[in-house]
């Protein structure tokens, strides 16, 4: 199984996604803002970053830049989750080097599937 | 003829002197002779008598040369006595007729024919008609046949020898002389000559008397003549004499007047003179013109050189009581002889005026103007002294000339007058008409509409600088100027900052302000520094003298003031007061034009703001919504999962509603939010490339749950080789997923089709097609407007916000494309999406 950095800074949200990973047996590390998702992906290495977009300290697009741009973490595959019908959002996610991105609320099949599609191709 | 009878006696000498010759040599003869001596000594008495008688008519010819009589008399009583004769008679032919003038002798008072034809019945008759003397020895002899009158008279008067000669002037017969004797005694040759000689004579005298008479009648026909032309010449003198005045100043009525009493007065003789004119005021006559030598200084100053000298006089009532007042009622000219004698019977109102003037003689004329009587024309004599006919006729004829000359000078006035009101009118309209102009075009730029007006209302006015104060915080600033600058050369507007200074009334803007209506100053320096204590260092600045401050009345409000000045003494008039009054209307119009212009611009600013809040505060707001929604759904999915793991089915229904209800109000604030966007414009697209096969695969895989809900069943007709598109991917399928899952709510049992196809390279359409209840046409109509679902009991039937028509439409169009609707009621509905293969991200 993957083990998956999770960037959201509202409890119940970060909760309820890292507990249902787990129960997909996957390792879930969570990080509250932006600065400490930077900081536990260079530290902990993850398969895989999920990352909320709309975060404290240092928001989403500004982490995945710098994730991107470090040659340590660049490889990890970031799917960004944006607010429903943001477009704007998404496009900057993408611009910022997000690998794919999902809508809030999260429909935990649908991220599921992208999850180990992104897995899959990064496993090959 | 006297000639021949001079000569007769020159002769008559000869022979007497050879007879006296023959004398001393016939002494012998003397005895025999004697008689013969006697009888010529006789004829020479004779002839010495005849000659003298013939020099004394002559004489009376001469001494009376118009008077017939006389002459008639000389040559009667010297032929009766020459001629020794019973009678003579004189006629004279009148027409066909002969008149008996003259009668001498003793037959003279035998009644005869006094009047008798011109025939050849009588003697005298033929002697007319054949231009000779007739001599008839005895008139006994003639045939009764032939002169029948002749006989009548011999009868009559019993003369017996008779001899009548014509008086003839240029071969015609005028009259007769007749000689008559009472016995048979032919008269002598040379008797005969004498009267020819007498009959001559009196020709001469009727021809003098008739050339006389005749030079009288034509000396009296000359006077008449002439005095019909001096008395045409003396009007055409009038007449000339008013058209040079209405030639001379046309334009000064008062000019015309002046002249017209003058030379009335000098054609007529009148020392004294007067024009009275009824006043429109208070409808007495009052006097305009004075003429004349009864006047003081300050009188004959009167008219042109006091303008307010018509205005002033005392008016007198139009009564019958005054020459003048009579005149005017009776229409036609009234002439009193003497204004003393008449003045208590007929005239006592002119009793003053008559004391202080001393005027006897009156002639007042009326002057009958086209639309009655314009006024009096009097003329005064000061002692008794008529005015003749010929005055009368000539002042009614001048009264007549001048009333021409009034009128016209009063329309050319008139016309004058109108013609400049009507190129002020026209330059005012033209000045205001730019103002507006410049109101219009340009309502934010509110200094070069005060610029534009400044200028206009100086031009206008002609006044040397015009200032506009605008009233802010209780003091007053300038706003904008035109014309010469001030004495420091400072120019000042509202862009070099306030200028402020208080209002109070210590300056004419400030009471302009204060008092809400125009001070108007015909000299600055003229006023006390008390009054305007303010006003005098204005002037010091700007050295202006006329003045006219105008507030600016916004409702009644003052909102600032328009200054007028002049740099000389030169008083605004009424109409430049006026007219700067509509410029400071035009002023107050553009400022307040521009004052709203602001607030509207302001206001908009404020609801863009809002809007904006409003949107910030609805995504704001949808997004503290969705947090704890997405709480609701996550746990509840996860706690539906976690009851299957440990057994517990029986939470497993109630969790799923719990879900259920979070997954609607989500879709609720997701469409609300969506609407909002759309409604403040702000709805992005996020447009990218997709195949169309993969999109309705996804929908129908996310519908296919709902569409077995109500027993339908679900049909797709896509072809594989629809290819790609470019679009708002979620957008799409969120308006595909609206569409469907209105088909499976309101279809039960039946058929749902949804149906892809490229139309050309340019158009991608998805139809979804259903057969449930379909729509009438009212509800087709109101299909996409926002919270509209058919009825109000469809929603608590069928759920839904009825928001995703009208969503899915917007975002159809967004994309270039549109949705659009097919229904017949009871048989279904058909919606069909129409997208531009390749959308613009700004198609929207």
């Amino acid at each position: 199984m993957a083990k998956i950095l999770l960037v959201e800074d509202n409890e119940m949200n970060r909760d309820m996604l890292a507990r249902r990973l787990q129960r997909r047996g996957h390792e879930v590390v969570v990080a509250v803002d932006g600065a400490e998702g930077l900081d536990l992906a260079r530290r902990e290495a993850p398969t895989l970053i999920l990352m909320d977009m709309t975060l404290p300290v240092l928001d989403g697009w500004e982490a995945t830049r710098r994730l991107k741009a470090d040659p340590a973490t660049g490889g990890i595959p970031i799917i960004a989750l944006t607010a429903h019908a943001m477009s704007e959002d998404r496009a900057r996610a993408i611009e910022a080097g997000c690998d794919d991105f999902d809508t809030k609320p999260i429909e935990f099949p649908r991220l599921i599937g992208k999850v180990d599609a992104l897995l899959g191709t990064s496993a090959s | 003829m006297t000639e021949d009878a001079t000569s007769t006696i020159e002769a008559l000498r000869a022979e007497v002197a050879a007879l006296r010759d023959e004398n001393a040599g016939l002494r012998s003869r003397e005895a025999t002779l004697a008689g013969e001596a006697e009888r010529d000594r006789q004829a020479l008495a004779e002839a010495l008598e005849q000659q003298g008688a013939t020099a004394e008519i002559l004489g009376v010819i001469a001494s009376s040369p118009s008077d017939l009589q006389p002459v008639l008399q000389a040559v009667g009583e010297r032929a009766l006595a020459l001629f020794d004769a019973a009678g003579v008679f004189m006629y004279l032919v009148q027409g066909d007729q002969v008149v008996r003038v003259a009668a001498f002798g003793s037959v003279a008072h035998v009644e005869s024919n006094v009047v008798r034809p011109l025939d050849r019945t009588w003697l005298s008759g033929r002697a007319l008609l054949d231009r000779r003397t007739m001599h008839i020895e005895d008139v006994v002899t003639l045939g009764e046949e032939e002169y029948p009158l002749s006989r009548d008279t011999q009868q009559r008067l019993g003369y017996r020898t008779a001899m009548a000669t014509p008086m003839l002037r240029e071969d015609v017969a005028v009259g007769l002389i007749t000689v008559l004797r009472m016995e048979v005694k032919p008269f002598t040759e040379q008797q005969i000559a004498l009267l020819e000689t007498f009959a001559d004579q009196a020709a001469i005298a009727i021809e003098n008397a008739r050339l006389f008479s005749e030079l009288g009648r034509r000396n009296a026909e000359l006077q008449e003549s002439n005095r019909q032309v001096t008395e045409a010449l003396e009007q055409q003198t009038a007449t000339a004499e008013v058209l040079r005045v209405i030639a001379a100043s046309p334009t000064n009525l008062q000019d015309v007047l002046e002249r017209i009493v003058a030379t009335a007065a000098r054609l007529c003789n009148a020392p004294g003179a007067g024009l009275l004119q009824i006043r429109d005021s208070d409808g007495l006559l009052a006097s305009s013109v004075n003429y004349g030598a009864h006047l003081t200084g300050v009188e004959r100053n009167y008219g042109s050189k006091a303008p307010d000298a018509f205005a002033l006089s005392v008016g007198l009532p139009v009564t019958r009581e005054t020459a003048s007042g009579r005149a005017l009622l009776d229409r036609e000219t009234v002439h009193v002889r003497d204004l003393l004698e008449a003045i208590d019977t007929e005239f006592p109102a002119a009793r003053r005026s008559q004391g202080r003037y001393g005027h006897r003689t009156v002639l007042a004329t009326p002057l009958m103007g086209r639309d009655g009587p314009l006024g009096v024309l009097n003329l005064m004599r000061y002692e008794v002294e008529p005015f003749t006919e010929r005055e009368v006729a000539l002042i009614e004829a001048f009264a007549d000339q001048a009333v021409i000359a009034i009128e016209n000078a009063r329309l050319f006035e008139e016309l004058e007058r109108r013609t400049i009101e009507l190129s002020e009118a026209l330059a005012h309209q033209t000045a205001l008409g730019g103002i507006l102009r410049a109101i219009a075009s340009s309502p934010t730029d509110l200094q070069a509409v005060l610029d534009t007006l400044c200028e206009s209302a100086a031009r206008l006015s002609t006044a040397d600088r015009v200032v506009i104060h605008r009233l802010e915080g209780g003091s007053l600033s300038g706003a904008a100027e035109f014309g010469v600058p001030n004495a420091a050369g400072v120019r000042m507007s509202a862009r070099d900052g306030p200028t402020g200074y208080p209002v109070d009334r210590g300056s004419p803007s400030g009471r302009a302000i204060i008092e809400k209506r125009a001070i108007v100053l015909e000299d600055v320096v003229a006023l006390s520094p008390e009054a305007f204590p303010r006003g005098a260092s204005l002037h010091a600045t700007t050295g202006h003298r006329s003045l006219v401050s105008t507030p600016l009345l916004s409702r009644g409000e003052p909102m600032g003031v328009l200054n007028a000045m002049r740099m000389e003494v030169r008083p605004f008039t009424e109409r430049e007061i006026a007219l700067l009054g509509t410029f400071a209307d035009q002023a107050v119009i553009a400022i307040e034009n521009s004052r709203l212009f602001e607030e509207l611009q302001e206001a908009n600013r404020q609801l863009e703001d809002a809007s904006r809040h409003k949107s910030a505060f609805l995504a704001n707001m949808s997004h503290e919504l969705r947090t704890p929604l997405n709480a609701i759904i996550g746990y509840s999915e996860m706690l539906q999962e976690e009851a299957e793991e440990i057994g517990e089915d029986a939470f497993i229904p109630d969790l799923q509603k719990v879900n259920a209800a979070g997954k609607h109000l989500l879709g609720l604030i997701n469409d609300i939010l969506d609407l909002s966007k759309i409604e403040a414009g702000r709805m992005d697209l996020y447009i990218e490339p997709f195949e169309v096969a993969q999109l309705v695969r996804d929908v129908e895989a996310i519908v296919q749950p709902l569409v077995e809900k109500n027993g339908n069943r679900l049909v797709i007709e896509c072809p594989e080789d629809v290819g790609a598109m470019q679009a708002d991917l979620t957008k799409v399928r969120q308006a595909l997923f609206n569409l469907l899952s209105n088909a499976a709510k309101f279809t039960e049992r039946g058929t749902i089709t949804l149906t892809a196809q490229r139309e050309t390279n340019e158009w991608v359409t998805f139809a979804v097609a259903d057969t449930g209840i379909g729509m009438t046409e009212e509800q087709l109509g109101r299909l996409f407007e926002a919270f509209s679902q058919a009825e109000a009991s469809t929603r608590s039937k069928y759920g839904g916000t009825g928001l995703g028509l009208a969503i899915s439409r917007h975002f159809c169009r967004l994309m270039g494309g549109d949705l659009t609707v097919t229904s017949t009621y009871g048989r279904g509905s058909t919606f069909t999406v129409r997208l531009p293969a390749r959308a613009a991200a700004d198609a929207g």
